[in-house]
């Protein structure tokens, strides 16, 4: 298979890649804290409307 | 407060429980098997290439998007659900971005420039800063245990897939079509179609489920994963992609039992029906794959043969032509050396002083090239094994000191001390008589006079263990520990043997090492090194 011969980055690249997994790890654990930790969400409990459907 | 849960026990493990359908655990774990198993496949054959690392960062994030979906199907608590359908909703435009990176780096052989790193950039903030707001999910519906995706999983999500998509597709039909090879442009076109096949039926499946609520269907997307897979397994074996010389069928085959052994785990008819038909399809992709590449194989085979045997033929037709001229060669010399010889003893008429060293150098000049076209030749029916021996019962000491007195005016005449030492005993060898004197003994000593400028050459016989061991020491040039290695190789010379002995042709020593082994004797040679001298020894069975 052909290689890359060139696989050079620019530096303004390589910062904005950096700077882009530091943001994923950072919305990740965001999410993590208000699910897991702080169970911050709206739970709809259906599951006695569907009995009465039923 | 009670906790609220699903309706249904806890999961084991992370991944068993009442909830997940057989087909679930059969569509993610054949999709990440084979994900996984090309990913490292590609990888373990090139660590060092940036496409297969980035092949490899792709797998491994479906892997986790397929791991976390079975988590979903599985657990009853809904901050997991929460927690993990988010990052779901991530990972999946991460592998859409993922993909565009590895084609684009694949077809121009270089990073996208910094405008197009900020364009997917911010094609994924929004993702980035929404993901833990209503936005993105609103909430849990308690009794399937599944997320109410917001705008942000419902719709951008899939404007950001189709824009890659979209831009992967741009890119093959622009640059494909321009690659200069028609193998360049199959495996590239392989590899893209793989690619946009995979996310097109990931994306797809994922659409019916966020539109329709029945998340069910969209397992059918995963199979798309191991098409990809085994369209690059065909890749690699067509085209021999991706540096592996390694059938990718392997790797198909282990899909294969997977999916064949997970037919015992379902119990809905149905569900047999589908994986009987995936199977049925994975059979045919690798029978196809098997037969082509047997047939190749037989094909290079019996190429190789023809010409094995072509090669055989001219090897032998050019053995009988050097056969001849060397023949032809002889003849002459043999009659020139004749005539110089009766020139030199007077048989024309008495010569004067100049016309006699004349004649004199052109008789020694003639035996020595009689003398090469006779070791050509010998090495020749050495080699073809045409050699006959003569075999009788004769004085090896004698022939030893025959042979010694024969060189020793040429030992003299450069000013070497030639000296015989034996040891008392009987020394009565059966073989060759006239080939062990000429050329073996003569063969050693001579060159040990030629490739000693001073000092001395000693000769030395001995018996041992029924065996007579003639060993010829000189304190001449050495041979280096180079040389060593080819030293009874046919036409083995050392490196500098041409500078001190110009009628060199290498093939003394082949000789000398065929006829002592045919004798069921050894030669060998142990030399310190360039410039200390260097000792050969031959070791014959001896009957007395």
């Amino acid at each position: 298979m052909p290689e890359p011969s060139n696989h050079s980055m620019t530096t303004s690249s390589r910062y904005l890649i950096v700077l882009f997994v530091v943001a994923v790890l950072a919305s990740v654990a965001i999410t993590y804290w208000t699910t897991m930790v702080k169970q911050d969400f709206v739970i709809l409990n259906d599951l006695e409307e569907e009995e009465d459907s039923l | 407060m009670p906790e609220l849960l699903c309706p249904w026990e806890a999961s084991e493990f992370f991944i068993f429980s009442s909830n997940v359908p057989a087909l679930i655990h059969y569509s993610h774990w054949v999709a990440t098997v084979s994900a996984l198993g090309m990913g490292l496949f590609i990888f373990a054959h090139n660590p060092k290439g940036f496409v297969p690392r980035l092949i490899l960062l792709f797998v491994s994030l479906f892997s986790v998007w397929a791991m976390l979906d079975v988590m979903l199907w599985a657990t009853n608590r809904p901050d997991t659900v929460m927690f993990s359908w988010s990052l779901q909703v991530l990972i999946e435009p991460l592998t859409y971005a993922l993909a565009f990176y590895l084609f684009y780096l694949y077809l121009y052989k270089q990073w996208p420039s910094f405008r197009t790193n900020v364009l997917i950039f911010i094609l994924l903030l929004p993702l980035l800063v929404f993901l833990p707001t209503t936005l993105n999910l609103e909430a849990l519906s308690l009794s399937a245990c599944e997320a109410i995706e917001g705008p942000l999983a419902k719709y951008y999500t899939y404007i950001v897939h189709t824009i890659l998509v979209l831009a992967i597709a741009v890119m093959g039909a622009r640059k494909i079509p321009g690659l200069p090879t028609r193998r360049e442009r199959l495996v590239a076109l392989f590899f893209g179609l793989g690619l946009v096949t995979f996310l097109l039926s990931f994306t797809s499946g994922n659409i019916m489920g966020s539109f329709t609520d029945d998340w069910t269907l969209s397992q059918y997307g995963l199979f798309g994963m191991p098409v990809f897979a085994a369209l690059i397994a065909y890749s690699i074996v067509q085209f021999k992609a991706f540096n592996a010389k390694v059938i990718g069928a392997q790797m198909l085959v282990i899909i294969l039992a997977i999916a064949v052994i997970s037919l015992v785990t379902l119990q809905e008819i149905t569900s047999v029906r589908v994986v009987a038909a995936l199977t049925f399809v994975l059979v045919c992709a690798l029978g196809y794959i098997l037969v082509k590449s047997v047939k190749r194989e037989v094909a290079q085979r019996e190429h190789i043969e023809k010409l094995a045997g072509e090669l055989e033929q001219t090897n032998k037709r050019q053995e009988g032509l050097l056969h001849f001229i060397g023949h032809e060669v002889k003849g002459f010399l043999t009659k020139d050396q004749g005539a110089f010889a009766a020139l030199s003893e007077g048989d024309a008429g008495h010569l004067d002083a100049p016309a006699q060293i004349f004649v004199k150098q052109a008789l020694a000049q003639t035996r020595e090239g009689v003398q090469s076209v006779t070791d050509l030749l010998q090495a020749s029916n050495q080699k073809s094994g045409t050699v006959t021996y003569k075999k009788e019962t004769f004085d090896f000491k004698a022939l030893v000191a025959e042979t010694v007195e024969k060189l020793r005016p040429s030992a003299e005449k450069k000013g070497l001390s030639l000296t015989l030492k034996v040891a008392d005993g009987m020394y009565a060898v059966t073989g060759d008589k006239e080939k062990l004197g000429d050329n073996v003994l003569r063969n050693l000593i001579d060159n040990a006079i030629n490739y000693t400028p001073q000092g001395s050459v000693e000769v030395s016989l001995t018996k041992r263990d029924g065996k007579a061991i003639v060993a010829v020491k000189d304190t001449g040039v050495g041979i280096s520990d180079e040389d060593k290695a080819h030293l009874f190789t046919e036409g083995g010379k050392g490196k500098d043997s041409n500078k001190i002995n110009v009628h060199s042709t290498g093939y003394g020593l082949f000789i000398a090492k065929g006829i002592v082994e045919a004798h069921q004797g050894t030669i060998s040679a142990s030399s310190e090194g360039p410039g200390k001298g260097s000792t050969f020894i031959v070791e014959l069975p001896s009957v007395a």
